[in-house]
């Protein structure tokens, strides 16, 4: 049954002979994490020109399975082959050359990257287009898109929307034309027009003989397009046969895995009905707009329809996550919810479908992850008391029957069920009027799902309306007394009683995305385009700072016509130089989302080294060991922080801080008190200039330039990038983002080194503490140069006009004779206005 | 806490790291409470060992007073830390509340209460633009906080003309004189300990604050007003930063521009070795108090052992690094680490 290694390169597939070669082989996997058994001895063969069905409940071990074909998962047992090869333990880029692309769930694209970029980088080497060729590949990869989403290539990732990143991860994907396509939940984020194209896709990619691997949960999808179909429960492959011989019953009854009928709650009898809780006229906002809806005390309310109608902003803007205009009334009382406390103060409580950036609190246990809403209830003069909140938050767990060791064991230690029923008791201690239920049951088993379909109608019963939105047709039709369609951001059928099935859901929901068909997702307006790109581009701060300088030029010349001369230049611009050196090397842990506070002792420590080994008595043989010495230091300081930082995970800020005070240690153990001398012929040389210009400068500006134009023409400076916009997508897409870390933080300190050697030549000798000042100086340049600390973005040339403007500050403060404390005054303010500018910039660019 | 077993009484601080085995779950828990406190008990036994001199009572009470000062500003900042934030404004609003504090006093006819009440506006307006300046117009708190340094050192130049003043005779008499035996600094600072401790543990506003620093989305989305509570926690820890300038402008009689430089970075030292988390969420205000104790402790006993800056410098670099490590590494996945990012991948 084993299939001998034939080595054989992913573009001969007729070499493979028969039909039935297998394109991906996994074999015998294991992979556990903690607390759970992910996969156990799951073995899943791809044949050529096949769609294979990959289906499962949410944790079943799909996603999983495909990290571990795609080798960005390392498991603990088993074997990958793609067309043969063995691939265990391979880099994801050798996985890649091998012909395996793969869209994940949340596409592997890196937000400050252009889309030509991201389809650059991610490109198998032979098929990686130039940097010139790159925007041209981008816009025929996207071609067969347009009709769906008309994207520039060189728009930055992050400004697209979730359903234009999707159709750039998929045409990448499939430009690649790959052996193996994996599509981790499709059509999730697709309009109509795009799961069409994609059906396309796919079936070009079979006739190509290449094979696709289709992962979904919507099995009715995956019974029409795969050939094959697997199930995966618990981590095991349960079933695996041809699709043809599978009905949609059977890969239930598989996916569930014992014939459990889920039992939901008996619904309410309409003499139970309490009085009108909820009313809601003609609110509208961004995706629905003119809702109406009535809710009563007792009922649970459900919000039908294909995602993306409108159903969840609604929800939101009820909970006050989202602007609305309209009227709410709860209660009868006309009410404002302008963010999520007045909702609240306003009854109305909201659980999230996100449970992981919106529901739990990491860190904390899980009394206090239950308890954050409800707070005041156990408060006498805001002093919580924690007796009761003990006991009513234990009374709570006991109701919903979470199970978990204690009432403060950390919230990540319980399992995903539990973490929910946590979530549960959250909102239900805080008590409110109106529970908004935003997918309740999403990630959560089939065994501890009655249990939450329970406590929802609990809920209901004791007083509350529930509004639940649910992309699940069956969960709503068993659950909810009623069930408000909604399609193109509007409601249009209510169903009640007994017309509340899950066929009538559907229909409703199908029939009424029909008319959708001609409606293109509204785009933002696009007027000057060019003018927005450059405002959001980074590198709106330095066009934003020449003004400035040439204002604060003008002032100063006003004052005194001395600053026009050239002994002025000659005095101020290797100041500038100087400083551009500290704000390049500081711009360079930037972009990759580090600090490095190091740098100014380390340029403390490069002149005291200097004032003994660079004497003036020296030969040229010695300078030049000597320089080679100081370069080293500063090579090995870098490499220390990265160490610090990247290996042990420190945080930057601390970690080098701590260089910080180890390297001011060294340098007054070198010298503890200034003295020496350094070469004068090496000191000249730094200071010689072109007319007024210095030399130095000239270097700083080249320099900038050069990184300037690396950052986005070289594949290296694009890799830097990724590394800095996102890591862990970064290493997704094969960027060795250690590497990257190391190269920053190196880089970062050789040019604090440069900055030392211009500190050399204005000072002459060795002084231990010379340099100490740049560290802060150097994030000021860069800040004013619009870097993002953040990581990913960010000016070389930026930092350079950062540290000019800062020059000119002190210039001009000393021109008009103005105190030194108006030298601190413009400094910071123009650092907070420049930060607050840049931010506001790009949160609200478009 | 109880689970302090005997791995950690050998883990002697600049020593080596505790390389137990536990699971992360029980590892957790004991980073809680236990590093810091058994450093710092190492440290005053290696202390008298080494260099008795450096734990008389004399050295004692010359350094508690400096620890306590040191433990306020950084309780102040461990409450920005909760908030998933940094101030390294603490500098400037230490400076200028004791400069403030002085004058203000000294002008009253030494009436401290209103010299108080003016530091503690000024603090307000500082965290309030703080807080601001990074929750609603979105600056880094790296960024934001420097800035407002700046400023602040600006101020403090243009307040004292760059010359140091004289605290008033009052508040130095207080800074200085003792209360049954203990520094009133040092008991103001236990106080500091004690009120905050109970503020960001006991009460609704600490418990938002931890929420809102674990996570700002899920604090929000439950109707949390996470961008006042952040302002708040700038507010309370400029408070901080301003009672600790004031006891130093006490006890050092002669408060200039300079003053509160030194302890932007032991504030920020002391937060790290209490085994605070720099992604926010829970605060260990009496480990920051104890991480604050250490430091200084560590500066008396090497300069008491006569040795020169330079080597202070060093070691106290050395064992922050040692103290930071102990808690956030365990060896075996350092190395695991280490082999990972050094192993290069297979390429054809």
């Amino acid at each position: 049954m084993t299939v001998a290694n034939r080595q054989e390169s992913p573009s001969t597939p007729a070499a493979s002979g028969d039909g039935h070669a297998q394109v991906l082989r996994l074999d015998g996997i294991y992979k556990h994490y903690p607390g759970v058994q992910a996969l156990a001895d799951v073995s899943l063969s791809v044949r050529r020109g096949e769609v294979h069905g990959l289906v499962g409940e949410n944790g079943a071990g799909k996603s999983t399975l495909v990290g571990v074909a795609a080798s960005t998962v390392r498991a603990d047992r088993g074997s990958v082959e793609i067309n043969g090869q063995p691939m265990d333990g391979a880099h994801p880029d050798v996985v890649r050359e091998a012909g395996l692309a793969i869209v994940f769930q949340e596409p592997a694209l890196l937000p400050d990257l252009t889309v030509a970029e991201n389809m650059r980088l991610s490109a198998p080497e032979h098929r990686r287009p130039t940097v010139r060729e790159q925007n041209e590949r981008a816009r025929s990869i996207l071609a067969d898109w347009r009709a769906v989403a008309d994207i520039d290539p060189r728009t930055y990732v992050r400004d697209l929307q979730p359903d234009e990143r999707f159709v750039v991860a998929i045409a990448r994907a499939v430009s690649e034309e790959p052996a193996v396509l994996v599509l981790d939940e499709p059509t999730e984020h697709l309009v109509p027009a795009g799961v069409e194209e994609l059906f396309r896709l796919i079936a070009e990619v079979c006739r190509r003989d290449g094979a696709v691997v289709y992962i979904s949960h919507r099995i009715h999808e995956v019974k029409s397009i795969a050939d094959r179909i697997s199930v995966l429960r618990d981590g095991r492959l349960v079933l695996a046969d041809d699709a043809d011989n599978l009905t949609e019953h059977d890969i239930v009854d598989s996916i569930v895995g014992r014939r459990l009928e889920t039992r939901f709650p008996p619904k309410l009898s309409p003499e139970d009905l309490g009085p009108e809780i909820l009313r809601v006229e003609g609110l509208s906002g961004s995706g629905f707009w003119d809702a109406e809806l009535v809710a009563r005390q007792g009922e649970i309310l459900g919000l039908a329809g294909i995602e993306g109608q409108g159903q969840r902003e609604f929800l939101r803007a009820l909970a006050g996550l989202q602007r609305s205009h309209g009227r709410i009334m709860v209660a009868g009382r006309p009410v404002r919810v302008r963010n999520t406390t007045a909702a609240m103060r306003n009854g109305m409580v909201y659980l999230s479908h996100d449970r992981h950036r919106e529901g739990i609190l990491p860190g904390l246990n899980v009394r206090e992850n239950a308890a954050t809403a409800a707070l005041p209830q156990w408060a006498t003069a805001g002093v919580v008391s924690a007796g009761r909140e003990r006991e009513d938050v234990g009374r709570e767990f006991d109701a919903l029957g979470v199970k978990t060791p204690s009432l403060d064991a950390g919230i990540e230690t319980l399992s995903g069920g539990n973490q929910q029923k946590v979530m549960f008791s959250r909102v239900k201690l805080a008590a409110s009027k109106v529970l908004l239920a935003d997918e309740p049951t999403q990630g959560v088993d089939v065994g501890a799902r009655a249990d939450l379909y329970g406590v929802l109608r609990e809920q209901a019963r004791d007083g509350s309306t529930v509004i639940v939105v649910s992309a699940d047709a069956a969960e709503l039709a068993g659950l909810c007394d009623r069930v408000a369609i909604f399609s193109r951001g509007r409601i249009v059928e209510e169903l009640s009683g007994d017309a509340v099935t899950e066929r009538a859901i559907t229909g409703a929901a199908l029939t009424a995305t029909a008319q959708r068909s001609d409606h293109a997702p509204s785009r933002r307006a696009t007027r000057w385009p060019r003018l927005r790109r450059l405002a959001a581009s980074d590198f709106a701060p330095t066009l934003a700072l020449i003004p400035a300088l040439i204002v604060l030029a003008l002032i100063a010349i006003q004052a005194n016509e001395f600053y026009l001369t050239t002994r002025n230049f000659s005095l101020m611009l290797p100041l500038v130089a100087t400083l551009a050196f500290f704000g390049l090397g500081q711009q360079m842990v930037m972009l990759n989302g580090a600090i490095d506070l190091s740098v100014g002792p380390l340029a403390s420590v490069a002149v005291v080294v200097a004032s003994f080994v660079l004497t003036p008595e020296i030969h040229s043989v010695g300078l030049a060991l000597g320089i080679v010495l100081i370069f080293v230091i500063g090579a090995a300081v870098g490499t220390l922080n990265w160490v610090l930082s990247t290996i042990v995970r420190i945080n930057p800020l601390i970690a080098t801080l701590v260089t910080f005070g180890a390297l001011q240690g060294v340098a007054l153990y070198v010298r503890p008190t200034p003295g020496g001398q350094i070469s004068r012929g090496m000191t000249d040389f730094l200071k010689s200039t072109i007319g007024f210009m210095p030399v130095t400068l000239i270097v700083a500006a080249a320099l900038a330039a050069a990184c300037e134009v690396a950052m986005y023409r070289t594949l290296l400076g694009v890799r830097l990038r990724a590394s800095g916009s996102n890591v862990l997508v970064a290493q997704k897409v094969g960027v060795r983002t250690k590497a990257m870390s190391l190269l920053s933080f190196v880089a970062a300190s050789t040019f604090a080194t440069l900055g030392a050697f211009m500190l050399m030549a204005q000072a002459t000798s060795g002084n231990a503490l010379i340099g100490n000042g740049f560290t802060l100086s150097s994030v000021g340049a860069v800040v004013l140069g619009g870097a993002s600390i953040f990581g990913g973005r960010g000016s070389f040339l930026g930092a350079l006009f950062g540290a000019g403007l800062i020059i000119q500050v002190n210039t001009v403060v000393q021109f008009r004779g103005w105190d030194r404390e108006w030298q601190l005054y413009l400094l910071g303010g123009l650092t907070i206005l420049a930060a607050a500018a840049y931010s506001k910039l790009r949160t609200h660019r478009g | 806490m109880a689970e302090t077993t005997a791995a950690d009484e050998t883990a002697a601080p600049a020593a080596e790291p505790p390389t137990d085995e536990a699971s992360g779950f029980s590892r957790r828990l004991r980073i809680k409470l236990a590093p810091i406190w058994w450093s710092t008990i190492g440290l005053f036994v290696l202390s008298w060992t080494i260099q008795p001199d450096s734990v008389n009572s004399t050295a004692i009470d010359a350094m508690l007073p400096f620890a306590g000062i040191l433990a306020v500003a950084s309780i102040g900042q461990t409450l920005v830390v909760m908030s998933r934030g940094v101030d390294l404004s603490v500098a400037g609003t230490m400076t200028l509340a004791a400069l403030i504090g002085s004058n203000y006093a000294t002008g009253q006819g030494g009436n401290l209460w209103v010299g108080f009440l003016i530091v503690a506006a000024v603090a307000v307006i500082i965290g309030s633009v703080n807080g601001v300046v990074v929750a609603y117009a979105e600056v880094t708190p790296l960024v934001a906080t420097f800035a407002l340094n700046t400023l602040l050192v600006g101020v403090a130049l243009f307040y004292s003309g760059g010359r140091p003043v004289r605290a008033p005779e009052s508040l130095a008499d207080f800074a200085l004189s003792k209360t049954m035996g203990v520094s009133n600094t040092v008991l103001v600072s236990l106080v500091f300990v004690i009120i905050v401790g109970f503020a960001t543990s006991r009460t609704v506003w600490g418990r938002q604050l931890m929420s809102v620093g674990s996570s700002e989305r899920a604090a929000q989305a439950v109707g949390l007003h996470a961008n006042r509570v952040k302002v708040s926690a700038y507010v309370a820890g400029a408070l901080c930063f301003s009672a600790a300038g004031v006891l130093l402008a006490g006890y050092v009689s002669t408060p200039n521009v300079g003053s509160g430089n030194r302890y932007l970075l032991p504030s920020i030292a002391a937060v790290v070795v209490g085994g605070n988390s720099f992604v926010g969420g829970r605060g260990y205000i009496v480990g920051t108090a104890v991480g604050a104790l250490f430091l200084s402790q560590l500066s008396q006993l090497v300069l008491s052992l006569g040795l020169p800056t330079s080597a202070q410098l060093l070691i106290e670099a050395a064992v922050i690094a040692v103290a930071i490590g102990a808690q956030t590494l365990d060896a075996a996945g350092l190395a695991r680490r280490a082999a990972a990012s050094l192993r290069a991948p297979p390429r054809e």
